[in-house]
């Protein structure tokens, strides 16, 4: 007969684990679906002795479980203990492949084939998605594994790395350092993987570093190996480590699958839900990471509330005493629930979300009392959160050169989102005008929410737009004026190297470049020539439109860049309009002409540029340079890095690209939208108001900052024991020298008892060191040079 | 025949091996470089026809082409059969006869055992691209550097220092560290201590204390009177009675600068005296060819009461030398000559100035040294060996009365040849009256012609020729008296010349004017101008130059030893000492 | 763009060193020694004395200055200017002080290494200024990695390019390849060649043999010849590299210790000055 249960969990993570043990100390009648044979796999992948951290601090546990940080291990340890002791009714092996029925009557179908029904169901399966097993027996061995946190954890093994997709490639290339690596592909070659591994790996086979075998089925994985079926024939690969990387199928799918619907196709957006975790669907929860809630903590709580929830009863969410907390300063000491109505009601552009995420907005946020005349920020700071004004009024002062020329925003209005878009310093410094009440919400979680709350997004662009052309064309005028204009207003998205408009087109229209960065080139002699690099926050192709001729240059996007295109014709009218303007545009316009000049007379300097532009420096906002007439290759600039930074060199010298005399070496350019910021699981990358880009010390070792960097300048590295002073090694040699190799007696070592786990190191402009960045300041013959790229294509272009 | 052929790749580390399949059929099985052949190895150490397999009636054979190398089982080998089972060695391939399967008449496992390995490793291993990997180590050669150093030139001299001091002289110089601290080369005049450091330097660390020089140099003085606070408590006087030998006589500079030798190191001081020391007499003296005062000899002011006075020579009033004797040089350096014991002969200078041997002044001029081979003291040309003695008149006197009482008495009184009779002469025309007193009186004959050559010899021919004489009753026996003469021995007692070094250049009369000089009481030193039209001062280029000591002495006689500052000046052996004013030396005398 | 050190903030340094220079003449000029010459053992030759020891020590502290990277004040090439420019400047303080009197004694065993020591740093400075734009015009945008790294890939496809070709081909690019090496000991490296490189007279040979070859395998002998042709000119560059980079380096071996060795003798000697007083 058919297994019945009341509250169905899917999912055994900290959020599934902790509902199930709530279910199971309340005595409902509760399942917990793992598709695996042991309980939160992600968190069991984790390499070992990995740190697991539980933010944020201040948020009370909620829980029949007990959870603090500590090393994996422990906390495996203990909740397998705790669910045990619950009691608590675990199912492994049982994947969900499909969910029907209504509430009160789900039927969840099984891998295995079984079907069971409950009345409700918990979605707690996270963003990790299925890992795609082996599909064959034996592929739960303990030496079989689905993903590879350190390959340097290995040597002098003989490993077998299936499948040949790039994380596949890369992990084998990443094996064959220490290893003896077998890779074995399906298909006849590799297919579908990038240019760089694809020739990375044939030379690797040729110089026989690693042995490939093609066309080939995994049959069966024995004590000792794994049989694979090729066409001459069924063979056995001995070995002593399997890696399978197959991909996953994201969770998405599945999830819609079952009914529940997404605000938008953006792949991070996440599934609506009501204030108790409840989907779409009827008695269909999501809790934890696909719920929004990446942090284990939360997700332990939301797990214990669901049930509560699920059974009817209220309780105030554990955030409570948290967000009191923040509301503490706010005048007329109002109850949280009191708060969220006023700013629901006075911020329109809060208004469409739900209470839930209103609260988890607000646990991200900050809420600020300025007095009159108090600054918020300052032009040209580097802070880039986003503020929604609850009551009161600031000023804007639009002008650096006229205090008194300002925009005032009131009650319900927001700003700060330019940062939010070009990732580029404040435009403006903002003051509140009169008592005012401020919630600053930092970029990634504004972001976050504007990819799951549609109204926010449709508000945050329009508004944006008018903004944009206030600031950057059309100062001081009040924006219904720009109406017309902005009516015609398209953002446009540009790949790197793809065209604006070209040189000789007839000009219609101008762009105002709102994120990234463009190369202005010209037909200097034949050949295009990159004559200079215009950033965000900057307009192009004006002069088209005010002398009415054919573009005077080709525009390309450096990077990937997105632009608002801005209609000729109400343009034109709005200078016609308006004197400032017009006077304004025309002195860019005779500065544009003036610099086209120039460009005939030193093509060389449109070299350097181009070459830079290549090498990535228009998403920069600060980079290191190597004058290499003047580098007498010391590397004391890499010694200098790895001595204020625990032993690891944070940049390479010799590697990177040279153009005559100037050296790109690989050290972080600070990009305008750091790559590396991307998806980091602690938000450990931060950018600090003067524009680095650092990690902090919540760094969980998790590598994705490594992959996204396009630049390999972020490395994974553990802190190495502290080493002899200075004088010990200048006289005696006793320990390794500044930025020598550091291994053996005073090398870092992960394994080793007591030996700190890798955490990602990367360049932070020494922004704790006195004087600056010290690759610059050790440099003894000032060839390295710290520049923010606009500046530099100026001195450039002025003939260095 | 059927031949199926695997290679075989086998990963390092004994791992898994992956095997290709190829079927071939041929009468023989070629191994080689040569891309017919049935076995094709690539590899530059195969030849391009390596080896080859026949099928023969005896079953297989391997055969050799050319000087290849091959093993069967390990043996070299040129021909011979083989079956399954044997491993055949090509170069770095193994070649294995297997069990050839069903419708395969051979079946070959080829397997690279030997590959070349990775050329990028061997290159770098081959390779030496950094001074470091060199072996060049700059923290070793630093240290042999700077420990070398200190050992050879700081610890060998000291531990050498610490026990050479008890045996000091009896170390040679080749076996001595410390000469590597050896600033400068030795005087001369200390060349003979040079190997003995510590006689002079006899504590570590504190600088040469007068101690050791006035060990050997004891009698040194000082430059003024030391015992005289008035002096000492004048800051600069106190200074130079308190500076240490070593602050004037610098060492290890050869002998350029043992001795100080600097005009300003006097003039600072006696360039103007009002201000050094106001109740000072000594004159401003300033660069000699300048600013010096002109000489001031020391002359007899008075010859019998001895007195001396400084008179300078531009004083022409009172530059008188009063000797109380008589001396015209002009008469004595007459060109035709003068008259003397055998006969004319011409006087030079030093006919009567005789350098002292070895010394720079001259002998003292006396009687009997100069005058008396001329000027013999005979009174009575009847005995020629009979003379005064000079320099006692009262005695000449007494001799004379002496000589003519006994002469009467033995009957002189009668002899009518009497030459000394004939002094009396009758008056011309008349004949000599032989009166009768002469025969009756002898004694007073006798005083008469005493008194009579006294008269002579004192008052014109011999004393009162050079002398101041005087006559009168009781002056004398015979009422005869001479001055006493006082010779000046020092005319610049507080300078020195050196005549020796300028005789060979000179002439005595370049300086002296003698030959026109009618009295003794001329002054014939010459005026410091005619010094100074040869010597200047020390930065003078168109003369010799001369500092002060060229002439002056910096310790002066009359002052307290060094180190003995207290006591009063008292006389040195070898050193008169000088009374403030003068020098003086007086002639003989009763 | 950037400036190179000699006139590193408009001889801000230069300036310094001539002011020590011009008042160390100026004073010996116009320095009256108590008697005889001027030597060492006058106030001013003490002052002179005092002022060279004290740069030495300085001069020398820039060795752990440049090593100490968290310290703050003025930047690493501040230091380097002044240290040239005031090691430049030692010259005539330390020549000042011995008051031109020389001997075979501690005293001049100490003026000499100072002299060798800074001479040795004006050939580094030389090299600083000549070699680093050399080197970067010698490498066209390679490492010295990647060109042995291609240098032994060409090695691979020498020896493919033969396999066809004769036995006594394949013998000599065996050998070209397994021979061939790049540096060495330092001559070697200071004169960035090789007399017998391998494969320069595998080179040699091969196009000898490629005279008479057979007219089908003319083919292959020209890939062969033009690979080994590549080979050789990758190599000379690396050897360059090499020879560049050590000329950077080497005379800090000479620079460094004789440095040390001046620190002894600068102590020995003043303590046997005081010594010996």
């Amino acid at each position: 007969m058919q297994e019945r249960v009341k509250i169905a969990i899917v999912g055994s993570g900290p959020a599934g684990l902790s509902a199930a043990g709530r279910a199971a100390v309340a005595g409902v009648s509760h399942v917990l679906l793992e598709q695996r044979d042991h309980v939160s796999d992600t968190i069991y992948k984790y390499q070992k002795g990995k740190l697991v951290m539980a933010t944020p601090d201040v948020l009370p546990l909620r829980s029949e479980l007990t959870f603090q940080i500590g090393i994996r291990e422990d906390v495996l340890a203990t909740w397998e203990k705790q669910i045990a002791g619950l009691k608590v009714n675990v199912r492994f092996n049982s994947e969900v492949t499909g969910i029907s029925g209504e509430k009160g009557d789900f039927t969840l179908k099984l891998s295995d084939g079984t079907t069971l029904n409950a009345e409700y169901v918990v979605f707690a399966i996270g963003l990790q998605g299925n890992i795609r097993l082996l599909g064959v027996p034996g592929q739960d061995r303990e030496w079989v594994q689905y993903q590879l946190n350190d390959p340097d954890e290995y040597s002098d093994e003989t490993i077998v790395v299936v499948g040949a997709g790039d994380a596949g490639i890369e992990n084998a290339l990443a094996l064959t350092r220490q290893n003896n690596v077998v890779i074995l592909n399906r298909g006849g070659e590799f297919a579908r993987i990038k240019q760089g591994n694809l020739t990375a790996i044939t030379t690797a086979i040729e110089k026989n570093q690693l042995e490939c075998i093609y066309s080939a089925e995994t049959v069966q994985v024995d004590d000792d190996g794994i049989v694979v079926k090729t066409p001459q024939g069924e063979t056995k690969v001995k070995c002593d480590r399997i890696i399978a990387r197959l991909g996953a199928s994201p969770p998405r799918k599945f999830v819609e699958s079952c009914g529940i619907t997404f605000p938008n196709p953006d792949p991070s957006s996440l599934p609506e839900l009501s204030g108790q975790y409840e989907s779409n669907v009827p008695g269909l929860y999501i809790i934890g990471a696909l719920a929004g809630y990446p942090l284990i903590k939360q997700a332990m709580n939301q797990g214990y509330e669901v049930i509560e929830y699920i059974q009817g009863n209220q309780l105030k969410p554990a955030d409570e005493p948290l967000l009191e907390q923040k509301f503490a300063n706010i005048p007329g000491n109002k109850s949280v629930s009191e708060v969220l109505a006023l700013i629901q009601e006075s911020v329109p552009l809060l208004a469409g979300l739900t209470t839930l995420q209103l609260r988890e907005f607000l646990l991200d946020s900050n809420v600020h009392v300025p007095r009159g005349g108090d600054v918020v920020f300052v032009r040209n700071d580097y802070t880039n959160s986003f503020y929604s004004i609850v009551d009161g009024e600031v000023n804007i002062q639009i002008d650096p050169e006229d205090e008194t020329k300002i925009i005032a925003l009131g009650k319900g209005a927001f700003f700060g989102e330019m940062g939010l878009l070009s990732g580029r310093r404040r435009t403006a410094t903002v003051m509140a005008s009169k008592p005012t009440l401020l919630i600053e919400t930092p970029r990634r979680s504004m972001i976050k929410l504007i990819n799951s709350v549609e109204s926010v997004k449709r508000v945050m662009d329009e508004v944006a737009v008018g903004r944009q052309i206030q600031t950057y064309i059309a100062p001081g005028i009040p924006l219904p004026d720009l109406q017309d204009l902005i009516r015609t207003v398209k953002v446009e998205k540009f790949d790197q190297g793809s065209v604006l408009f070209r040189e000789g087109e007839a000009g219609d229209c101008l762009y105002l470049i709102q994120r990234g960065s463009v190369t202005v080139s010209r037909e200097v002699g034949g050949k295009e020539t990159v004559i200079s690099y215009v950033a965000a926050g900057n307009y192009v192709g004006e002069m088209a439109l005010i002398s009415n001729a054919p573009r005077s240059a080709t525009i390309r996007a450096a990077v990937s860049v997105e632009a608002l295109r801005l209609d000729g014709i109400p343009f034109q009218a709005l200078m016609a309009r308006n004197e400032t303007v017009r006077r304004t545009i025309e002195a860019r316009y005779r500065g544009r002409m003036l610099e086209n000049i120039e460009s005939t007379e030193q093509p060389e300097a449109g070299g350097i540029i181009q070459f830079l532009i290549e090498q990535g420096l228009g998403e920069a906002t600060d980079v290191l340079l190597i004058d290499e007439a003047l580098c007498v290759r010391c590397d004391n600039c890499e010694k200098a890095c790895a001595e204020t930074h625990q032993g690891t060199s944070r940049l390479n010298r010799e590697a990177g690209p040279t153009y005559q005399t100037i050296h790109v070496p690989t050290s972080c350019r600070h990009c305008e939208h750091p790559h590396c910021m991307v998806d980091c699981p602690p938000d450990a990358l931060r950018r600090n108001a003067n524009g680095e880009v650092y990690i902090t010390d919540s760094c969980i070792g998790c590598g994705n900052c490594e992959r996204n960097c396009p630049y390999g300048v972020i490395h994974m590295a553990a802190k190495p024991p502290k080493k002899p002073g200075l004088l010990q090694w200048l006289l005696f040699g006793r320990g390794p020298g500044p930025g020598q190799a550091v291994s053996g007696k005073w090398g870092p070592d992960s394994q080793k008892t007591g030996g700190s786990p890798k955490k990602a190191v990367k360049c932070d402009m020494c922004k704790d060191v006195l004087g600056g960045p010290a690759c610059v300041r050790a440099c003894p013959t000032g060839a390295a040079l710290r520049v923010e790229p606009s500046e530099f294509f100026k001195m450039v272009s002025q003939g260095l | 025949m059927e031949i199926l052929i695997t290679y075989l790749t086998r990963r390092q580390k004994g791992g898994s091996v992956s095997r290709k399949n190829e079927e071939r059929s041929s009468e023989t099985v070629h191994f080689g470089r040569s891309t017919n052949a049935e076995v094709y190895l690539a590899d530059p150490r195969i030849r391009f026809e390596h080896a080859v397999i026949h099928q023969r009636p005896g079953g297989l054979f391997v055969e050799v082409e050319k000087l290849s190398d091959v093993r069967v089982n390990g043996q070299p080998t040129r021909s011979r059969p083989v079956s399954v089972g044997d491993v055949i060695g090509i170069g770095p391939f193994d070649i294995t006869l297997t069990e050839p399967p069903e419708g395969k008449d051979i079946a070959i496992e080829v397997e690279l055992v030997r590959p070349l390995g990775d050329d990028y490793a061997q290159l770098v291993a081959r390779s030496t691209v950094r001074l470091a990997d060199y072996g060049l180590r700059r923290r070793l050669w630093s240290w042999v550097g700077i420990v070398g150093v200190l050992v050879m030139f700081l610890v060998m001299p000291i531990v050498f220092y610490s026990q050479h001091t008890e045996e000091a002289a009896n170390k040679t110089v080749g076996t001595r560290f410390d000469t590597a601290w050896d600033s400068g080369p030795i005087s001369a005049s200390h060349q003979f201590i040079s190997d003995q450091c510590n006689l002079c330097h006899q504590k570590p660390f504190v600088q040469v204390m007068d101690g050791a020089c006035l060990s050997c140099h004891a009698p040194v003085t000082h430059h003024f009177d030391t015992s005289k606070p008035e002096l000492t408590s004048v800051p600069n006087f106190k200074k130079m009675a308190d500076d240490t030998c070593n602050t004037c006589h610098r060492e290890h500079n050869g002998d350029k600068e043992l001795t100080i030798n600097k005009e300003s190191f006097c003039i600072d001081c006696h360039r103007d005296m009002e201000k050094t020391l106001p109740q000072s007499k000594i004159k401003n003296a300033d660069v000699f060819d300048q600013k010096h005062p002109e000489f001031r000899p020391n002359l007899v002011s008075d010859a019998a009461s001895k007195t001396f006075k400084r008179v300078a020579l531009d004083n022409p009033n009172e530059l008188l030398e009063n000797s109380g004797l008589k001396f015209p040089h002009d008469v004595h350096l007459k060109k035709e000559g003068v008259r003397g014991p055998k006969g004319k002969e011409t006087l030079e200078c030093n006919s009567c100035h005789q350098l002292t041997r070895g010394a720079e002044s001259f002998d003292p001029i006396g009687m009997e040294a100069n005058c008396e081979r001329c000027h013999q003291l005979v009174f009575d040309p009847r005995r020629p060996d009979r003379t005064l003695p000079h320099g006692q008149a009262n005695n000449a006197q007494m001799l004379i009365r002496e000589f003519y009482s006994d002469y009467g008495l033995r009957g002189g009184i009668n002899d009518v040849q009497d030459p000394v009779a004939d002094s009396e002469r009758r008056r011309p025309g008349g004949q000599a009256p032989i009166t009768s007193q002469r025969q009756t009186d002898p004694k007073a004959w006798a005083d008469s012609q005493a008194k009579r050559v006294a008269d002579q010899s004192f008052g014109k021919t011999m004393c009162g020729n050079c002398h101041e004489v005087s006559t009168g009753e009781g002056k004398g026996p015979l009422n005869w008296a001479v001055v006493p003469a006082t010779v000046n021995k020092s005319w610049l007692p507080r300078g020195r010349f050196d005549h020796s070094a300028h005789t060979d250049i000179l002439k005595c009369d370049s300086c002296h004017v003698a030959a026109t000089s009618k009295k003794s009481s001329d002054v014939l030193l010459p005026k410091i101008a005619v010094c100074q039209s040869c010597h200047g001062g020390e930065k003078v280029s168109n003369k010799v130059p001369s500092t002060c000591i060229t002439c002056h002495d910096f310790h002066l006689p009359e002052t307290p030893r060094m180190g003995e500052e207290n006591k009063k000046p008292s006389g040195r052996e070898g050193q008169a000492t000088l009374p403030q004013e003068s020098l003086l030396i007086t002639g003989k005398t009763d | 763009m950037h400036q190179s050190i000699l006139i590193f903030r408009n001889y801000r340094y230069l300036k310094w060193a001539l002011i020590v220079v011009a008042l160390s003449v100026l004073l010996y000029v116009f320095h009256e020694p108590g008697y005889g010459t001027p030597n060492g053992g006058t106030w001013l030759g003490y002052t002179l004395g005092g002022l060279g020891a004290v740069l030495i020590i300085w001069l020398m502290w820039f060795g752990i200055r440049k090593r100490r990277y968290g310290a703050g004040g003025a930047p690493v090439e501040d230091w380097l200017s002044a240290h040239i420019y005031l090691g430049l400047a030692l010259i005539i303080v330390g020549t000042l002080h011995t008051g031109f009197q020389f001997g075979w004694n501690v005293h001049t065993l100490a003026y000499v290494l100072m002299m060798v020591v800074v001479l040795s740093g004006v050939f580094g400075l030389f090299a600083y200024v000549r070699v680093p734009e050399l080197m970067t015009n010698n490498r066209r945008g390679m490492t010295l990695v990647q060109m042995m790294h291609e240098i032994s890939d060409l090695d691979v496809e020498c020896r493919d390019a033969a396999l066809a070709l004769g036995d006594e081909i394949n013998q000599i690019v065996l050998t070209a390849s397994q021979n061939t090496r790049i540096g060495g000991g330092v001559i070697r490296q200071l004169s960035g060649e090789d007399p017998k490189c391998a494969t320069k007279d595998a080179n040699r040979a091969i196009q000898h043999l490629a005279e008479n070859a057979p007219q089908e395998q003319a083919e292959g002998y020209r890939a062969l010849l033009g690979l080994l042709a590549r080979k050789e000119e990758l190599l000379s560059r690396a050897r360059r590299d090499v020879r560049y980079k050590s000329l950077l380096d080497i005379w800090l071996y000479l620079h460094v210790p004789l440095s040390f060795a001046l620190l002894g003798s600068l102590i020995a000697h003043i303590v046997a000055v005081f010594f010996y007083w």
